[in-house]
């Protein structure tokens, strides 16, 4: 029953409306508590109230991009050792690398993965599985 | 009356076909003259002397064949007429023009004399007897004066030439020069056995002296062909002369042959002919020297001034081709830096200058490295980086000089002849062209990534709704998804694709190497293909080696590779089950084969096969989706790590592709 109780907790930073509410129905169903943000400032502020298990961050985005975000979450004594996923369209090699160098957890192309295997990617990295 | 043809002996016959030969080699040589170029005065003049010298020789046959008196008097009338007719010559040929009271004076002697010479007795009284080559007779108390008016004339005829000869050019003195030695020979001659030895009581061989006339006319063809005398020469003129002068030769060394029978009788005759031959000799001689000496001398003169004038000429056309040449170099506008062999700086053009940002006039003969200075610092990095360890031949490799500059740079290596004449540096601004790409890439990446934001949509929609998410689908809503996920699933693989290779021709397809296991990669790539081989029947036939070396390799570009071999192994086998993989290690490095028994490549097509958007006819109608792409990357992916890819393929039989990499 604890473990239960002790959901685990997504944070979404995802500009994309259609595939923010996908990720989240399936996060739900495999009993994740979802927190959505549509740009990287929201995402920020929620990171940093809110302390989630692991973030799925988007790069390209309005107000604040992706990378802005994370270099500022690296800032912060709890988002410095945060886990971050960044889920992009973007595979430009000088983008992937420089997020790479901020010490994220993976960085997944969207359109090459489905919404099941990016699940088992979060309970790999979490340790659920 | 002596008229004895009958017995006239051989060598009359010799002497008379030599004084015809010679008297019509005159006339030839006259009429020649006159006929090429009648209005100059020489050639004219030539014509009358010319015309003098074949009428007494004409007279001479005609006295030798008749031998009477009067035609022995008018051959020596006529004879009196040559030097006369010289004086003429000399002055025309030395382009002086005669008093006209001694021309009338001279010519009212030369009638005077020649009547009273074929008239009176007062020259030759009367005739005693003919000889071979000459006559026996009593003179008259003319002789002393015909002889000595004869001697003068003679004497001033050469003397007018010789006097001018210093005032004429060298050209002009050259052609005189054998013309006179001709007539000095035929002069000295005639002076000799028609004056001389009769005055002594000789005239026996007095009939030798027209046949010497050979002489003046062979010198004055030498001279005509050599220094284009009378400016005549042609080579029918040459062709004549030629044989005549063989003809004359022949004849005279004939006469010599009867002369000396003659000669021997005469003993006393030997130290005249001697004397006669070694006069001329030196005569010869001393002219030769006097005209050549200064003839070697002008020559040099001339080819100096020839010389000069040539390498004036070269001069003026090298500047014009070094003007020219500066033009096209400094209107260039590409910047051109050349360096002479020494590789120092030999010029550094304006477009060049405004590249680097330095004054040409400030590095000429210095060395490339004394440019670094003066230059800006990242466009000194960006030289150095290039010419750093001497100069190498390069082709536009890509520099840049400063964050809104970038140049092509081409160093070329000049050779003339195998020999080195140091380099060019050609800097091409490709600035804008970069900017102009960088736009298009950064259009192709937002166009990709616009697009894979729907195709992600879509992909998450219809995995989610196979998943089983929504609720669960019938069987047939079940089919319908799939294929749907699998046709937006090739649409996903042809925009990576794309991006891919836009990214690679702008040079930003980053190579990221780490030791890599190519099982795990070929793994990866079957796994993620599981579903379209098993909704296809196809089996893989692959047994995964054990023990297989790691490579140096950017795992997620060959991933590609193989993914791209799988995807058209498995497209182009409509019918056929089964495709095989082998993984093999060689001499260092791996190799790595997929065979499928599909449609195969045409034969005459398969030179294109690797080419960018090259699709096969038989892919193409097909209708399986392909941009064209995949081998092209797939074929930049593997050579730009060192490796080769190639393929064997025979239509409706299936194809093999195999490529190798280097372990490092």
């Amino acid at each position: 029953m604890e473990e239960k109780t002790k959901k685990n907790t997504v944070l979404i930073i995802e500009d994309e409306l259609d595939l923010r509410g996908l990720l989240k129905t399936k996060l739900i169903s495999e009993h994740f508590e979802v927190l959505e943000a549509d740009n990287g400032k929201i995402g920020l502020d929620i990171s940093l109230s809110s302390h989630p298990d692991i973030i799925l961050l988007d790069i390209v985005m309005p107000v604040m991009d992706g990378l802005a975000m994370l270099k500022e979450l690296r800032q912060d004594e709890w988002g410095k050792t945060a886990k971050v996923i960044v889920l992009s369209n973007l595979n430009e090699a000088e983008k992937v690398s420089e997020s790479l160098e901020k010490n994220i957890y993976n960085y997944l192309i969207k359109s090459d993965w489905e919404p099941n295997n990016i699940v088992s990617l979060i309970k790999k990295s979490l340790g659920i599985q | 009356m002596y008229y004895n043809v009958s017995n006239m002996g051989l060598s009359n016959i010799v002497i008379i076909f030599i004084i015809t030969l010679s008297g019509s080699a005159n006339l030839f040589l006259a009429v020649y003259a006159y006929a090429k170029n009648p209005k100059e005065r020489i050639n004219r003049d030539f014509f009358y002397f010319g015309l003098l010298v074949s009428l007494w020789c004409f007279t001479n046959v005609i006295d030798l064949i008749i031998r009477n008196l009067f035609w022995l008097r008018a051959t020596v009338a006529i004879g009196f007429f040559i030097p006369l007719g010289g004086i003429f010559f000399a002055h025309a040929l030395v382009g002086k023009t005669m008093n006209k009271l001694i021309k009338i004076l001279l010519i009212v002697l030369g009638i005077i004399v020649f009547l009273t010479n074929l008239f009176t007795p007062l020259l030759i009284e009367s005739l005693i007897s003919f000889t071979d080559f000459g006559f026996e007779v009593v003179f008259g108390p003319l002789l002393g004066i015909w002889s000595a008016l004869e001697i003068s004339f003679i004497l001033a005829s050469f003397y007018i030439p010789l006097s001018f000869i210093r005032t004429t050019d060298e050209q002009q003195k050259r052609r005189i020069f054998f013309f006179l030695v001709g007539a000095a020979i035929f002069a000295i001659w005639f002076l000799v056995v028609s004056v001389a030895l009769p005055i002594l009581g000789y005239s026996q061989f007095s009939e030798l002296d027209s046949p010497a006339s050979i002489f003046l006319v062979g010198f004055t063809g030498y001279s005509i062909i050599k220094y284009n005398l009378m400016n005549i020469s042609s080579l029918f003129f040459i062709a004549i002369t030629y044989s005549a002068v063989i003809i004359s030769i022949v004849a005279f060394l004939l006469l010599l042959l009867f002369i000396s029978s003659f000669f021997f009788s005469h003993l006393m005759v030997w130290p005249i002919y001697a004397l006669v031959m070694l006069v001329s000799l030196v005569l010869f001689f001393i002219g030769r020297l006097f005209f050549m000496e200064k003839k070697d001398l002008e020559q040099a003169k001339i080819s100096l001034t020839e010389f000069l004038k040539k390498s004036e000429s070269d001069r003026v056309r090298a500047e014009a081709e070094r003007d020219k040449t500066a033009a096209i170099v400094s209107s260039f506008s590409d910047g051109l830096i050349l360096l002479d062999y020494k590789d120092n700086i030999f010029s550094i053009n304006p477009a060049a200058e405004e590249l680097l940002g330095l004054k040409e006039k400030e590095f000429i003969g210095k060395p490339l490295k004394s440019i670094i200075p003066s230059v800006k610092i990242t466009k000194a990095r960006a030289i150095m980086s290039v010419f750093g360890d001497g100069l190498k031949a390069i082709y536009r490799q890509p520099v840049k000089l400063a964050d809104n500059l970038i140049t092509e740079i081409s160093v070329i290596m000049l050779t003339s002849a195998g020999k080195d004449m140091g380099h060019l540096i050609i800097l091409h601004d490709i600035t804008r062209e970069k900017m102009v790409e960088k736009m298009k890439t950064d259009f192709v990446s937002l166009a990709a990534h616009q697009l894979r934001t729907p195709l992600s949509i879509i992909k998450w929609s219809i995995s989610m709704l196979t998943k089983g998410d929504f609720g669960k689908l019938n069987k047939k809503q079940d089919e319908v998804v799939r294929n749907t996920f699998q046709s937006n699933e090739r649409l996903i693989s042809l925009v990576n694709n794309l991006l891919n290779v836009t990214r690679m021709e702008d040079g930003r397809y980053l190579y990221k190497r780490a030791k890599a296991d190519m099982r795990e990669i070929i793994s990866a790539v079957l796994n993620t293909n599981k579903d379209e081989f098993e909704k296809r029947g196809i089996i893989i036939e692959y047994k995964r080696p054990v023990d297989f070396p790691e490579i140096m390799i950017d795992s997620e570009k060959i991933k590609i590779v193989i993914q791209n071999l799988v995807d058209n192994a498995t497209k182009y086998s409509p019918r056929a089950r089964k495709i095989k993989i082998n993984l093999q290690k060689e001499d260092n490095g791996i190799r790595f084969e997929i065979r499928d028994f599909g449609v195969g490549i045409p034969e005459q097509q398969q030179g294109k096969i690797f080419q960018k958007f090259f699709r096969a006819d038989n892919a193409v109608t097909m209708n399986t989706i392909g941009t064209g792409l995949g081998l092209f990357l797939s074929k930049n992916i593997i050579e730009a790590h060192g490796g080769s890819i190639g393929f064997k393929s025979e239509e409706n039989k299936g194809t093999a592709f195999y490529f190798s990499l280097p372990i490092k």
